[in-house]
């Protein structure tokens, strides 16, 4: 599920998408991945028309809403034909997979095109290790790091990119949590339309993930981040989140390689 | 206040229940693993199977089926079609009728449950008994299946040991093993006295014109020793070409289904009198109820499920609610595309909220031995839902939003204003989408823009 196409673009000039949530809340997490970008890219650009990926409306039935922003999103990065790098396994697979879905009634040429920009996009450290070939991140960081994989990394090489470079970093341990496959519960409106089913799941992550007494809890998307961190603050539950951005990028400025 | 019904249904669910449910549904999970693990421990191995699987049920349907009957028929067997519950429901009836029978025993069936045929069968006198400890359990109280594989997952051993005592079945034991022993007595009498026996069928094999049961009680065996009719009912997408694709199916069901290497009994149904003591009678009857019009749409690939169970396992929200949530014969991620299609597009509103209870976390389709994209036909089903102009209890208008995300220029203007919110009480607002989210959690410090500064003065 989620498999992005096989034949993706792995050019090493790349153009970053922020995400909306990047954009609204989690500058932190964006800077660092272009900070990191930087150090393993070519040239990164961040063009600036850029809004969101359209999940909030996919996810919602609403397709037309959805593949008008998608319309708008090709647009955006229409001005050269890079790959679309994304801090967020959840809207790349909405670039990469979803979006076909969306336009699978439109004619001919615009399925063409929504699959040619499929190509384009990645999730930020599936592209590192898997096209640009980063084998490690290096640096220190000493922390015991539990590590929450994206429900829409699963048909991406996004969990075992992650924790490839997490291991790379010095003094970072990878600490164990019980169901650590199962999803937090955000799901976008769906924390919205199911309010007691998705705290519910929340609360169940949360408290896993505390009971391994992590120092850190790492993802490769914000918006999980974001509902677990709410919920443990409402449970009264420490809860340091970070996105694997972050962690990267501090632990090359510890090792004073960044 | 939510007003889906799942979630009130969640709000309100037992704890007991739902642990109960949780660790049956993750204890199968595991189970499947592990077995699929152990059988194929080759990388890719079990991947492959999976995709045989997909590959065989999407063979042609009109040449298997018209196979089928012709083999089927050359064994002995009366083929028969239902175009609807209705007309199943009434054919099964004037068998037996028929017949003058007033004895059916019952091998557990998810189409008998999706007809509704044993309330039917009961009120038109006939006593019918199902003769799966689970079903036998539920059966009683007058309850539904919560689970297609283990239809009383939500059942405790003491509750169960009260409804025996109350329905003359044995003395209060809540012991596992004398419950199970006390049901074998009791359905001891039923199998000796049965004059039909009505079972599903997990395959139909279209060259050998036979049927395969998967079960793990031998009860199947015991209806079949005394009855002088057997009526297996199956849709049509049962069928499967021939014995050779069968080895790829009962390689992945129990594995997946319960993680068990195998059922413990696979019967082999090849016509009437194919085994000794076995009913000298034998009727198969197709049933459509909805599929040929799902096989023509965009959801076709739901008919490839085997009823497994494997995706409501593996759902974090149907551990967190069990099968009742889903009001209707199946469950789970499978139910949420299953229920609508069956219902019909006339009835839409019905089950309408079903494919929102999904998160969306494509956990079922990692599992499914048919490799369903269960999550891309939740999406569609979303799609149809809305297109239809059905409402759904705290949907969230995106029309605003979209005009918003597709003019970059305001956009930009607006999101740094997001800051202003952090001087609101926001984590007080109680009411709408915002207020549901806040009721269990926090929202982050709002950082509007600060990206695109950062990006500017660094780019």
């Amino acid at each position: 599920m989620f498999t992005p196409p096989a034949n993706r673009i792995k050019g090493d000039s790349v153009n970053f998408m922020a995400t909306c949530l990047c954009d609204a809340i989690f500058d932190d997490a964006a800077i660092s991945a272009v900070k990191i970008l930087r150090k393993f890219a070519k040239k990164v650009e961040f063009p600036q028309e850029q809004t969101c990926c359209g999940q909030p409306a996919f996810n919602s039935g609403d397709f037309e809403s959805a593949r008008k922003v998608i319309r708008h999103t090709m647009k955006a990065f229409s001005h050269n034909d890079w790959p679309i790098i994304v801090p967020s396994a959840s809207c790349a697979a909405m670039l990469f997979h979803s979006s076909k879905i969306a336009f699978r009634e439109s004619p001919q040429s615009e399925q063409e095109a929504v699959e040619k920009f499929s190509l384009r996009v990645w999730e930020f450290c599936d592209y590192l290790v898997n096209a640009l070939g980063v084998k490690e991140i290096g640096g220190k960081y000493k922390a015991k790091a539990a590590v929450h994989n994206s429900c829409h990394g699963r048909g991406t090489r996004t969990p075992e990119s992650l924790k490839k470079l997490l291991t790379s970093i010095e003094g970072l341990e990878i600490v164990e949590f019980e169901s650590q496959d199962e999803c937090c519960g955000f799901g976008g409106t769906f924390s919205v339309v199911f309010p007691q089913i998705s705290s519910e799941m929340g609360e169940a992550k949360v408290r896993a993930v505390a009971a391994a007494k992590p120092d850190i809890v790492v993802a490769a998307d914000t918006s999980c981040l974001l509902h677990q961190r709410g919920i443990a603050q409402k449970l009264g539950i420490n809860y340091p989140a970070k996105h694997a951005a972050q962690v990267f990028y501090e632990a090359m400025k510890n090792g004073g390689i960044a | 206040m939510s007003v889906q019904k799942i979630d009130e249904f969640c709000k309100n669910l037992d704890p007991v229940v739902k642990k109960a449910v949780r660790i049956a549904s993750i204890g199968s999970t595991v189970g499947r693993e592990k077995t699929l693990l152990e059988a194929y421990p080759e990388e890719g191995k079990a991947e492959h199977l999976r995709e045989l699987a997909n590959a065989i049920r999407s063979y042609n349907w009109a040449e298997n089926l018209e196979t089928a009957v012709k083999s089927l028929e050359s064994n002995g067997v009366k083929v028969l079609f239902a175009e609807d519950a209705d007309e199943a429901r009434r054919m099964i009836l004037d068998i037996i009728a028929k017949r003058r029978a007033k004895n059916v025993v019952k091998v557990k069936s998810m189409t008998t449950e999706e007809i509704e045929l044993n309330d039917f069968l009961i009120k038109n006198g006939i006593d019918t008994v199902e003769t799966d400890l689970g079903e036998l359990i539920i059966q009683i109280d007058g309850e539904r299946p919560s689970h297609i594989v283990k239809p009383a997952i939500h059942r405790r051993r003491e509750d169960i040991a009260r409804s025996f005592e109350k329905h003359g079945i044995s003395a209060y034991d809540d012991n596992p093993q004398h419950i199970t022993l006390n049901a074998r007595k009791y359905l001891r009498k039923k199998y000796l006295s049965a004059d039909v026996v009505i079972s599903g069928a997990n395959y139909v094999l279209a060259k050998e014109g036979a049927i395969v049961l998967a079960t793990n009680e031998g009860n199947s065996r015991f209806s079949m020793a005394c009855s002088k009719t057997h009526i297996a009912i199956a849709g049509f997408e049962k069928i499967i070409p021939s014995s050779r694709e069968l080895a790829v199916f009962l390689n992945l069901l129990a594995r997946s289904a319960t993680g068990q290497h195998s059922t413990v009994y696979t019967d082999f149904v090849r016509g009437p009198g194919s085994a000794k003591n076995s009913p000298q009678e034998m009727f198969v009857i197709f049933l459509d109820n909805g599929r040929s019009r799902i096989l023509g749409s965009e959801f076709s690939d739901i008919l490839k499920c085997m009823r497994c169970g494997a995706c409501m396992n593996r759902c974090p929200v149907f551990r967190l609610v069990s099968g009742h949530a889903y009001r209707a014969t199946y469950p789970g991620p499978l139910g949420i595309v299953l229920s609508p299609l069956l219902a019909g597009d006339d009835n839409l509103e019905k089950f309408a909220d079903l494919p929102k209870a999904c998160s969306l976390c494509g956990a079922c389709a990692d599992v499914c031995p048919a490799k369903i994209p269960l999550p891309d036909l939740v999406l569609k089903m979303r799609d149809k839902i809305k297109r239809a102009h059905v409402p759904v209890p705290n949907d969230i208008n995106f029309k605003a939003w979209a005009f918003l995300a597709t003019s970059p220029k305001l956009w930009r203007a607006l999101i740094p204003l997001n800051k202003l919110a952090n001087f609101l009480p926001l984590n007080a607002i109680k009411i709408g989408p915002m207020g549901r989210w806040l009721k269990s959690r926090t929202l982050p410090k709002l950082r509007g823009g600060n990206f695109r500064k950062w990006f500017k003065k660094n780019g």
